[in-house]
């Protein structure tokens, strides 16, 4: 179910809410959870036992965990030091097998769903070229609606459990809620146990400002996604469906525009759902920060898909760095080469992880490996350089923090991430190399015939810039809804209704339009 | 649910219903503002080709088929204008649903009073990437708001467009018969095996077909269902599910794909098609019209309107329908 379509905006959204409004305060839960479920089975029918599976394993193993940790704490005062080391370890030893054990069926089962088809082909294309005479077998796999976001969900949701960081829910509808919320589902955000289940399962009164700012943060979604992102996607199409066919000029437009729709259709996507969630009073998670206001590499990754780096830093960067295996390779570095590398090492070893794991999160394929790989190298750069960037601004005395470079490192940073772009749109890695080449040659294709005419591209130039206008205004920390919501009742009705008629006339949809999915929706 | 200060409650609601009101009076005036103001293609009507009826007087047509574009295809009404001056049309969509067919019933009916009324019935099986729920909303949509369909208009609406000027309706010579002189032939399996089954048609469906059927009920006309050849969209089992319910209504049902009928009117898939199976040619479409028209002259009290002064246009259009499948002149639109 498209959170665009007529279905979902009127009918599943309507009825909910009226079911939740009229349903008694500690039972809305409920209907958010039938809801929920509801909206599974209408996506994926018979694939919701996948997220049943998970469910089921995370809730019994959070459990399992605390059972353990509340054994050795019943115990713990009455035994000797000696003793208590040795069970605590044991403990531990248990713990840490349980939430592996929960780990590895999940992220197993993603891992078996998503990229068994990548990793049979490569396996199969090197034991023919090594004549082993083993062939993986080719499999018809489904991947279920939103596994790649639930699962890291309820892997987090253990973790932390094992962690300590958070009690076990022995509330089994509660878990079951968190994972499967409707608004989260599809394309995130990826949520956090400590945020969201707490308020999705207690019962929420009507909030009329809430509800309203709701409704209009919806209606921004709808502008974004049906009126700039599926328009972007025509002249992307075009191009990147006959690359050969183009160059130069129109390369690099194609490249920008497709760079718009991402944005668009994503965080257009991400405020349906947000405003989806304040209808019911629940604050689902931010997803972008102005992304494009960055003035570094590592900069965008914390403003762009916010969760995503977010739990890659929380799960894989700070296990890795605070491993062992890198202490003693940081120590190694520090004696054996420099201070400086001793320092970089440790965080190069462990970003490299995130990366390859960022890459092949977005898709089962070795273009999305280079994807990561490309913001691993910025990033290495970044780190390996620091001392050299220093030295750059203390002989040349620019002022980091002076508008023109702020305004230069923003530029920089905004190239760099479009070629990131190019690279993650382009049917391979190949298909990327020959258009970045040609970006440098002569334009060859005719603008008015990129599958937009010059209306639409007036539409998208304009709403670019009303994008870009209210990401201004964010950046300077003014709430648009609140400025907006404090106007006299005409000039703010002028506004939502003016969004309206926006939407209904110059959306991308019906007659002469594809349907665009939304492109995380895939994942 | 409780409900603290009741006057703010009420005062909130009323707001939110007058908004409510507000967008629906906006796009009430949008779609006045953007409707085509004319029937033809290049006055902005979508699926223009099967809304040539505009373009007919008032009342004028004894026969309206609706279908999709194996009906555009396969059925020509001048056909039976020629043979036994039975005024018909027909009305096919490309890939249309059969939500889609009550909707252009309704269309046809503001303008026309058909005596009988034909339904393809390929478009009870089609079904469009979201399903016939969404498509039956969506039609919905479109038909109390026009502006959903044609919002795409604000490109090219002329001034006098919106100061609501109407066109001269476009007039089809052809009656919305879609002309191919192609030779294709199907050269498949047999495809109307019998296979003992039946294929349920959608309850979505079946509520839009029960609604045609009322429809043409309430306003006194005699329905008929049909289907065309056709080798890529049917099969026994859909044969058996339309046959079921046309015995449940006791509507008339020919199916041009039994063996009996194809015998009958001698349609041939190696000489009458003009894409190996989908799409009849003129070939086709003439022993199927020819067939139709001995049916409906022999079944249905349709009158002979050829010495009628009232359609002397049909008389020119025979004249430019001839030109057209004599391949003398390509079949155009708009033309006014």
């Amino acid at each position: 179910m498209s959170y665009t379509s007529y279905f979902y905006l009127l009918f599943f959204l309507g009825v909910l809410v009226v079911l939740y409004y009229l349903m008694p305060l500690k039972k809305r839960w409920l209907v958010l959870l039938g809801g929920s479920y509801f909206f599974y089975w209408l996506a994926s029918g018979k694939l919701i036992v996948f997220l049943l599976i998970t469910t089921v394993t995370v809730y019994l193993g959070a459990i399992a965990m605390e059972r353990e940790q509340r054994a050795f704490d019943a115990v713990r005062k009455s035994l000797e030091k000696e003793e208590r080391k040795a069970k605590k370890a044991a403990m531990m030893c248990r713990k840490r097998h349980i939430v592996l054990a929960m780990v590895l069926i999940n992220v197993g089962l993603l891992a078996f769903l998503k990229y068994y088809h990548f990793f049979s082909e490569n396996v199969n294309a090197l034991g023919s070229c090594l004549r082993l005479g083993v062939q993986m077998p080719a499999l018809k796999l489904v991947m279920p609606l939103g596994i790649s976001f639930y699962t890291l969900s309820a892997v987090g949701y253990v973790i932390d459990v094992y962690r300590g960081q958070t009690a076990a829910d022995h509330h089994f509808g509660r878990l079951a809620l968190f994972l499967s919320l409707f608004t989260n589902i599809t394309e995130g955000p990826i949520s956090r146990y400590g945020q969201l289940a707490g308020q999705t399962f207690e019962g929420h009164r009507a909030d009329y400002r809430q509800f309203t700012f709701g409704a209009q943060l919806i209606l921004w979604g709808l502008f974004q996604k049906m009126v700039l992102a599926d328009r972007a996607a025509l002249l992307v199409s075009t191009v990147f469906g006959s690359p050969s066919d183009y160059s130069g000029g129109v390369v690099i437009l194609a490249m920008f525009v497709y760079t718009l729709q991402i944005y668009a259709d994503f965080a257009g996507c991400m405020d349906i759902v947000r405003g989806s969630g304040a209808l019911f009073g629940v604050e689902i998670a931010r997803n972008f920060h102005q992304p494009f206001f960055s003035r570094s590499i590592g900069e965008f990754w914390r403003r762009w898909h916010m969760t995503l780096g977010a739990w890659f830093k929380d799960y894989i960067f700070y296990p890795v760095t605070l491993s062992k295996t890198n202490m003693k390779l940081g120590r190694w570095a520090k004696k054996h080469l420099s201070p400086h590398l001793g320092q970089v090492m440790p965080t190069a070893f462990a970003l490299f992880f995130v990366w390859l794991a960022n890459g092949l999160w977005h898709g089962a394929a070795w273009k999305y490996v280079a994807y990561g790989m490309y913001y691993y190298v910025l990033t290495l750069f970044g780190l390996l350089f620091k001392p050299v960037i220093f030295n750059f601004y203390e002989r040349t005395g620019i002022r980091k923090d002076s508008r023109p470079w702020q305004f230069f490192l923003m530029a920089r940073t905004f190239i760099l991430v479009n070629i990131g772009m190019l690279l993650f749109r382009a049917d391979s890695l190949h298909i990327f190399a020959d258009m970045f080449v040609s970006m440098f040659r002569k334009t060859t294709g005719q603008w008015l015939e990129l599958g937009l005419d010059v209306h639409d591209l007036a539409v998208l130039a304009a709403g670019a810039g009303l994008m870009l206008a209210v990401g201004i205004l964010r950046e300077k920390g003014i709430c648009i809804r609140e400025r907006i919501a404090s106007w006299p009742i005409v000039f703010r009705w002028t506004v939502y209704t003016g969004a309206f008629c926006a939407i209904v006339l110059l959306g991308a949809y019906g007659s002469g339009y594809g349907v665009v999915d939304p492109l995380y929706a895939n994942f | 649910m409780h409900i603290s200060n009741k006057k703010q409650f009420a005062g909130r609601a009323l707001k939110i219903m007058a908004f409510v009101l507000l967008a629906v009076l906006l796009l009430e005036g949008m779609s006045e503002a953007l409707m085509p103001r004319s029937n033809s293609g290049s006055g902005g009507m979508h699926n223009y080709r099967a809304r040539g009826f505009y373009g007919e007087e008032k009342d004028s047509l004894e026969v309206a088929a609706i279908g999709n574009s194996d009906l555009a295809s396969g059925f020509s009404p001048m056909e039976l204008w020629k043979s036994h001056g039975i005024s018909g049309f027909a009305c096919g969509e490309p890939n249309q649903t059969i939500d889609q067919s009550v909707r252009l019933l309704q269309e046809v009916l503001t303008c026309q009073k058909p005596k009988v009324v034909i339904l393809e019935t390929d478009t009870l099986f089609q079904e469009n990437i979201d399903g016939h729920l969404a498509s039956l909303v969506k039609t919905a949509v479109n038909y109390l708001f026009p502006v959903v369909e044609y919002h795409d208009r604000w490109k090219n609406v002329t001034l006098e467009e919106l100061m609501g000027k109407q066109s001269k309706p476009w007039h089809d010579p052809s009656k919305g018969y879609r002309y191919s002189g192609d030779r294709v032939a199907y050269k498949g399996a047999d495809y109307m095996e019998e296979t003992g089954e039946k294929e349920e048609i959608d309850a979505v469906a079946m509520k839009s077909l029960d609604q045609f059927v009322e429809i043409c009920q309430k306003a006194g006309i005699q329905v008929m269902l049909m289907e065309m050849p056709s080798a890529n969209s049917w099969n026994m089992a859909r044969h058996q599910a339309v046959a079921d319910y046309a015995s449940s209504r006791n509507i008339p049902f020919v199916d041009f794909n039994m063996k009996d009928k194809m015998k009958e009117t001698g349609f041939d898939w190696m000489t009458d098609s003009r894409d190996g199976g989908n799409h009849l040619n003129y070939s086709g479409a003439g022993k199927i019209s020819a067939w139709l028209g001995d049916y409906l002259a022999a079944h249905y009290q349709l009158a002979d309107h050829r010495k009628d002064q009232h359609y002397q246009r049909w008389q020119q259009d025979v004249s430019a329908y001839d030109r057209i499948i004599s391949g003398a002149v390509q079949q155009t639109a708009d033309e006014s």
